[in-house]
């Protein structure tokens, strides 16, 4: 590490961080301490508070403690990360993770391409898909079902945003996993086995021990980008009336859509900080990994 | 129970679970392109037709001739194409100088650098929308497709040096040294010799960049508000009418959507996994 490898000056090292520094400073860090500022403002989409905003110190926060709907959305935003991250996505991308460790790999990567598939299409895309499948009307479950005219989306808003969610993000925590179990030494399974331990034992007493860090690492990660996912704003755009208005979809109506720019900057600022503990979390779990590693 | 009973139950309903997950993982995705190639009456029915019988183009056709909202297809495809690639092309070159630093030196703001980095992935979007916004007004560049570029490059950046700086690192240093021993230049060092070997690891990190930016609906839709500018994501809307929705137009669409993201996905789908797991998982 010490040494100058790519025969490159120490100073000119700084100076190729420097671009992509500058380009970070002025697209992600400066907006977001600019988010701060608004956050103490009455700045407005239209109007008098658009042109001149006035500073009015806390009273956003004081008015988001006493509003309702700020509340209701926090609610639904745990039971999002819970529900869709916490237990569906990490639940089902260890047990396809699990399903596949000794299959052979052609299964084996076809299978990850399908389910990384949904991963990587295009947001607008799969909210149609996911629209088209749980419309009211023409929906295929309906048709599947035999349940005409049932309303999903607009009956079970919050279930029907969580099960999309496990099916978008599944994929991450099957890579991840994935990759943990070829780190299972199979002779400590095999001794396992012949032991006569049963699958829930093996995986209690022998894999999970070895993979604690991988699980802890895909926890963080998953909550962290469910929390700020806006993908749901496009199926149901936290309708109907606000039940499955997460967070970042009640930013952007308060903000976008009433025209409350400096209240939507305050809320932001709060999801900001919230992300920052997550950061910092995340931050602590690879230093501790890597001392484990050095020492 | 007979033991030997016991483990083909679990055995058959293990392979139950299986098939179930991989249903749910495929249908939506094979429902796309199923509904893409049906007529009309096949689609807006209350029965189910699991696959077009005949299958038809007329949506495929319709869809790639007439285009949606008054512009040809090509046109909102294009303005997705310039951006997404323009944004890879910037972001590749300063992903790459970054990566290379913080992998091979230890200088003065590198910790901080580092932590910076995985600190503003954090940052959400929507924290972002309204500062964006704003500065995008005030710099002209509202409405333009460049505003839109440059904010692609900014948010896929941090990501893009994390994941590089994996694959900087596991190319041996000696590699180098020799050559320099040698009597190549920096230049040549860096260009002959690492970057040949790094070249596969930004062509995954590049790719992960590209259908970030292809995908990217949050900040199109804000910033840009002509609707011949409008990126791919944001012209699906179009088929979505007051009365009723085209779907047969919506699914076509998102099929030609697609391609690009599956073809170059497939191309680099190993190493993109292991430098996706790699990024996640190491300090």
């Amino acid at each position: 590490m010490n040494t100058d490898a790519a025969g490159l000056g120490r100073g000119r090292a700084a100076g190729f961080v420097l671009p992509a520094m500058v380009l970070i400073g002025v697209f992600l860090v400066f907006p977001a301490l600019w988010t701060i500022y608004l956050g103490l403002t009455d700045y407005r989409l239209t109007g008098l508070a658009a042109a001149n905003p006035r500073v009015v110190g806390a009273d956003n926060y004081t008015a988001a403690l006493g509003d309702e709907r700020f509340h209701r959305s926090l609610w639904l935003t745990v039971q999002y990360v819970l529900g869709s991250a916490v237990l569906g996505q990490a639940v089902l991308g260890f047990t396809i993770a699990w399903m596949l460790r000794d299959r052979p790999g052609p299964v084996k990567r076809i299978t990850e391409a399908l389910v990384l598939l949904a991963w990587i299409l295009p947001s607008s895309v799969v909210a149609f898909l996911w629209i088209a499948l749980l419309d009211r009307d023409e929906g295929t479950l309906n048709a599947l079902l035999h349940t005409p005219g049932f309303a999903w989306l607009l009956d079970y808003p919050m279930p029907s945003i969580i099960v999309f969610n496990v099916w978008r993000g599944t994929a991450f925590s099957m890579m991840l996993y994935g990759a943990a179990l070829e780190n299972v030494p199979p002779s400590q399974l095999e001794t396992a086995r012949l032991a006569g331990a049963s699958t829930l034992q093996q995986l209690r007493d022998v894999v999970f021990p070895a993979i604690k860090g991988h699980v802890l690492t895909n926890l963080l990660l998953i909550s962290l980008w469910t929390f700020n996912d806006f993908t749901t704003f496009q199926i149901t755009a936290g309708g109907p009336e606000g039940r499955s208005e997460i967070l970042p979809v009640y930013i952007y109506n308060v903000a976008l859509r009433d025209g409350q720019l400096g209240f939507g900057a305050a809320i932001s600022s709060v999801v900001l900080l919230i992300n920052l503990v997550f950061a910092f979390a995340y931050l602590r779990l690879l230093r501790g990994r890597r001392e484990a590693v050095t020492s | 129970m007979n033991p030997l009973v016991r483990k083909r139950i679990n055995r058959a309903a293990l392979n139950a679970a299986g098939v179930a997950v991989f249903l749910f993982a495929v249908f939506p995705v094979y429902w796309m392109v199923a509904t893409a190639f049906k007529p009309d009456d096949q689609i807006f029915t209350t029965s189910f037709i699991p696959f077009p019988s005949p299958p038809s183009m007329d949506h495929v056709s319709r869809v790639l001739t007439k285009g949606v909202a008054g512009h040809s297809i090509w046109r909102y495809l294009g303005n997705s194409a310039i951006v997404a690639l323009s944004a890879v092309a910037i972001g590749a070159v300063f992903a790459l100088f970054a990566a290379t630093a913080v992998a091979r030196f230890r200088f003065r703001f590198r910790t901080t650098f580092l932590i910076l980095l995985l600190i503003v992935q954090m940052v959400p979007a929507e924290a972002l929308l309204i500062p964006l916004f704003t500065m995008v007004k005030r710099l002209g560049l509202y409405d333009q497709l460049p505003g839109l570029i440059v904010i692609n490059v900014g948010l896929s950046l941090p990501f893009s040096v994390w994941m590089l700086r994996t694959f900087v690192a596991a190319v041996p240093k000696e590699l180098e040294e020799a050559s320099w021993i040698d009597g190549a230049s920096r230049f040549t060092t860096f260009w002959k010799v690492l970057f040949p070997l790094v070249a596969p690891g930004l062509v995954a990190t590049s790719i992960f960049s590209f259908i970030t930016a292809w995908n990217e609906f949050i900040f199109a839709l804000t910033l840009i508000g002509d609707q011949g500018k409008y990126t791919m994501p944001i012209a699906l809307q179009f088929f979505v009418g007051q009365r009723s929705t085209d779907w047969g137009g919506i699914m076509a669409a998102s099929t030609l959507m697609t391609i690009p993201v599956l073809i170059f996905f497939l191309l680099v789908q190993r190493r993109m996994v292991s430098g996706l797991v790699a990024g996640a998982v190491k300090g």
